[in-house]
């Protein structure tokens, strides 16, 4: 295929898929308010557009049907039908199978041949159900919205190159606005530079501004349009240089100033808009890359800052006094540009939550419950890449939550609670950790069910009387699963394990809390980002390793005799109690001794504690972790370097291993 | 036809590897040994941003492994395992030239001593008076040879720690 139509059609399916992810979000809203018309309007044109556009990147498939499901939401629009469950199933279905067909535009997969004709029948015979219109004819557009008093209107369209790749013919455009009444294009030259072309509409013409709307929705973002009077400007006689729009603005306000005397504090209608504009969805302004350049941004960084440091332990000699302030500011300025790179990675939690709301949904009614998602701090920012791996387990959890916790209305009803039941996400920053917590208002985690569980399975003696914690670590544990009826949605026995190891995977923690009859909580622990972290520099012989400062306790010394003495146990004392020790130097098989006051790090995990016993502590170390690679795989403890100042290599210690090492010795 | 080998010696042998899997060669770089690593890896070093393991060659091809002062070239190289790309050192003693060589004048690897894996070769060029081996690199260091590297690793570290 022609490179560059392919790269179009990659486009495409970004925008189509980022269509459709609006699509579905408005039907999850439109579902608690099916009488929302700003909604309705929203959906009908993610659909006009996803229509529009694939027609002309030759997708006819996607195009035939959501044409279909378009003549839907027209009637919905025309107010001929109203939402019941059966259209919201089915443009879910429909939502579902246009992201399959995007994916198979030329409709070779069997499963998708079925369902376009399965669904599409299904439509058309909701709509014939209806006897105001026909299926598969979508209203005249110009019957469509209500008629209000003529008023002239001002539009300007930037529009780069980008217009003409997309496909989009201006001319077109204009095609169509003549239907709206009269207008007059006049091209901004001096706003029209390399690659941007300008233009200044006014329009004088009775239709809503959302039927004006309609006509630049392809260009949504390149164009402002702004309702500037309801007069008829083409009858006063026209300012002529209407290639200034600061000067069209001023010359209407000069025209109500004029008409209207003495009440110079209204509002013009012009800034209404402008006010109802901005009091709306809050837009950033967004723009997506190829997340490879990213990565190849991060790793410039990252030698960029090992250079650096370099360049500092170099000229740390006196003699280099006179670039020292130099040094400094350009240590200053590589932390500036390495928290503004791990800044760029960072994606808000909310971007996720759609598909989570998607679930709950569609699970809730598969078991005939009634679950509400409360969200709360989701704009809370994480690391893509970990955001990307926070899916699965996310969406375990939640799963977990709706079938095991949250219990049948009746049942919720008898013990007293609302009928539906609540999932709440709520997500905030803490230091340098990212808080996610998911909780539901269920009959929470069976603590003796778990006992009588684990006894079963010879975890534990019948004899032994287990903690509460120790009890709610086992859900984390493979192939323990307390589901009575082991259903489709989870407890397959895998699962809570799948959701440890992964969150482990990304030097995160969970930590389960449940009380009985009000509900459970799991609240992860994440790192917000770990491509760069900050850690403590030491050194046993001659290799250098690193711990993350977050882990650390507290530093402190130990004579060696008293390690001697636990040798057996590999225990320290601290703080009033025996806490185990990993012996760095034996553990690696270094060689040497410890001196008679053996340095030890105290590391925290949960409310277990840990010494590391190391020679010398060096001090903070800005890691840029590489992994180990394949050929270091079975590696424990380390599983990633970082480059010191000197051009030698510091081993990342893994400090979840650490601790099941220390509980294995 | 005629390709171009890059030539080395490892303990007074000459050996050559096809350029076309070369990236680099470092003059006496810092190698990092790893902790509880096999004996012919070397260590890690810091190449373009990226971590890569250092082999030994003499520990290999089961000769005597190299003293603490004794100079070294590494050579990075590229080596295909399967579908993929593995990128590793190799510590060699010093790197000698770059020599043409035309496909028919190699010869066919006679049988050698039990010590050295001929299967590491893929044939013999005379140059002058001198042998060059040419060095099956896959072989060398990667598919089935990385597998027992793997496992020897593991029985190192289940002997250390137990």
């Amino acid at each position: 295929m022609d490179p560059i139509l392919q790269k179009f059609k990659l486009v495409f399916l970004e925008e189509a898929s980022g269509l459709l992810d609006q699509l579905e979000k408005d039907l999850l809203d439109l579902e608690n308010s099916p009488e929302d018309k700003d909604l309705i309007e929203s959906a009908f044109r993610a659909m006009h557009t996803i229509k529009g556009v694939s027609g002309m990147y030759g997708f006819d498939y996607v195009s035939e049907f959501t044409h279909n499901l378009e003549s839907l939401y027209q009637a919905i629009r025309d107010k001929v039908m109203r939402f019941d469950k059966k259209i919201f199933d089915i443009t879910f279905l429909s939502v579902d199978h246009i992201r399959k067909l995007l994916n198979d535009e030329q409709l070779q997969v069997s499963e998708n041949q079925v369902n376009q004709n399965s669904i599409m029948a299904d439509i058309k015979a909701i709509l014939e159900a209806v006897p105001a219109i026909r299926p598969g004819s979508v209203v005249n557009e110009e019957n469509s919205g209500s008629k209000i008093n003529p008023s002239t209107w001002h539009i300007l369209i930037r529009a780069n190159e980008q217009i003409y790749f997309r496909g989009i013919s201006i001319t077109s455009l204009f095609h169509d606005l003549a239907s709206l009444g009269h207008f007059e294009i006049s091209r901004l030259d001096h706003l029209s530079n390399e690659g941007i072309d300008t233009w200044s509409i006014i329009l004088y013409s009775s239709a809503c501004e959302n039927d004006i709307r309609e006509v630049f929705m392809f260009i949504e973002d390149d164009c402002t349009i702004t309702r500037l009077t309801n007069r008829n400007l083409f009858e006063d006689a026209m300012p002529l240089s209407m290639d200034n729009e600061q000067s069209i603005i001023e010359f209407v306000e000069y025209q109500e100033r004029r008409d209207t005397p003495g009440t110079t504090q209204n509002q013009t209608p012009c800034e209404k808009q402008n006010g109802k504009a901005e009091n709306g969805k809050k837009q950033v302004k967004r723009i997506s890359v190829d997340s490879a350049k990213l990565d190849h941004l991060m790793y410039l960084v990252s030698e960029l800052i090992t250079l650096n440091s370099q360049f500092n332990l170099t000229t740390s000699d006196s003699k280099y006094e006179k670039i020292w302030p130099y040094t400094e500011r350009l240590d200053n300025l590589s932390k500036q540009f390495r928290n503004n790179a791990l800044d760029i990675r960072l994606v808000p939690l909310s971007e996720s939550i759609l598909r989570f709301k998607r679930l709950i949904r569609d699970l809730s009614r598969q078991l005939d419950k009634d679950v509400e998602l409360i969200t709360e701090g989701i704009d809370t920012e994480v690391d893509k890449g970990t955001i990307d791996q926070l899916n699965d387990p996310l969406m375990h959890i939640i799963r977990n939550c709706i079938d095991h916790g949250i219990e049948l209305p009746h049942l919720r009803k008898q013990k007293g609670k609302p009928e539906s039941g609540t999932i709440k996400i709520s997500a905030s920053n803490s230091g340098n950790f990212v808080i996610i917590r998911i909780e539901d208002d269920g009959s929470g985690i069976d603590l003796e069910k778990i006992q009588k569980k684990a006894v079963e399975k010879g975890i534990i003696k019948a004899t032994d009387k287990p903690s509460r914690n120790e009890l709610l670590e086992m859900i984390f544990m493979p192939g323990f699963s307390t589901a009575q009826n082991l259903t489709e949605v989870s407890g397959r026995g895998v699962g809570m394990d799948v959701v440890k190891r992964k969150i482990m995977e990304l030097r995160g923690e969970v930590i389960v809390d449940t009380e009985t009859g009000v509900g459970t909580s799991f609240t992860l622990k994440l790192q917000q980002s770990i491509a760069i972290i900050d850690t403590l520099l030491f050194k046993v012989q001659d290799t250098f390793f690193t711990v993350p400062i977050s882990d650390i306790n507290i530093c402190m010394q130990i004579p060696s005799e008293e390690i001697e003495k636990r040798k057996h146990t590999c225990t320290i004392p601290f703080e009033n109690q025996l806490i185990p020790f990993v012996d760095v130097r034996n553990q690696f098989h270094l060689g040497g001794t410890y001196s008679e006051i053996t340095k030890a790090i105290i590391l925290r995990n949960n409310d277990r504690q840990l010494a590391l016993l190391t020679d010398t502590i060096i001090g903070g170390h800005q890691a840029v972790l590489k992994p180990l690679g394949n050929l270091f795989r079975d590696q424990k403890c380390i599983g990633a370097a970082s480059q010191l100042g000197d051009g030698k290599l510091a081993f990342m210690m893994d400090t979840n291993e650490l601790f099941l090492t220390a509980e294995s010795l | 036809m005629i390709r171009t080998y890059l030539s080395f010696t490892i303990c007074g042998d000459h050996y050559a590897v096809n350029v076309a899997k070369v990236l680099e060669v470092l003059q006496e770089e810092h190698i990092t040994p790893v902790p509880n690593a096999p004996t012919y890896i070397r260590g890690i070093i810091n190449f373009r941003g990226d971590v890569v393991p250092v082999f030994e060659t003499r520990v290999r091809f089961n000769l005597p492994d190299r003293v603490d002062n004794e100079s070294y070239n590494i050579i990075v190289l590229d080596v295909s395992e399967g579908a993929d790309m593995f990128r590793l050192g190799a510590v060699v003693d010093k790197v000698k030239d770059v020599i043409s060589i035309e496909d028919d004048e190699i010869k066919p690897v006679p049988a050698m001593s039990k010590e050295f894996n001929t299967d590491f070769l893929h044939g013999i060029y005379k140059l002058g008076n001198e042998f060059i081996m040419l060095l099956n690199v896959e072989r060398v260091f990667s598919g089935t040879e990385l597998k027992t590297i793997k496992e020897t690793n593991e029985l190192h570290s289940s002997i250390t720690n137990s």
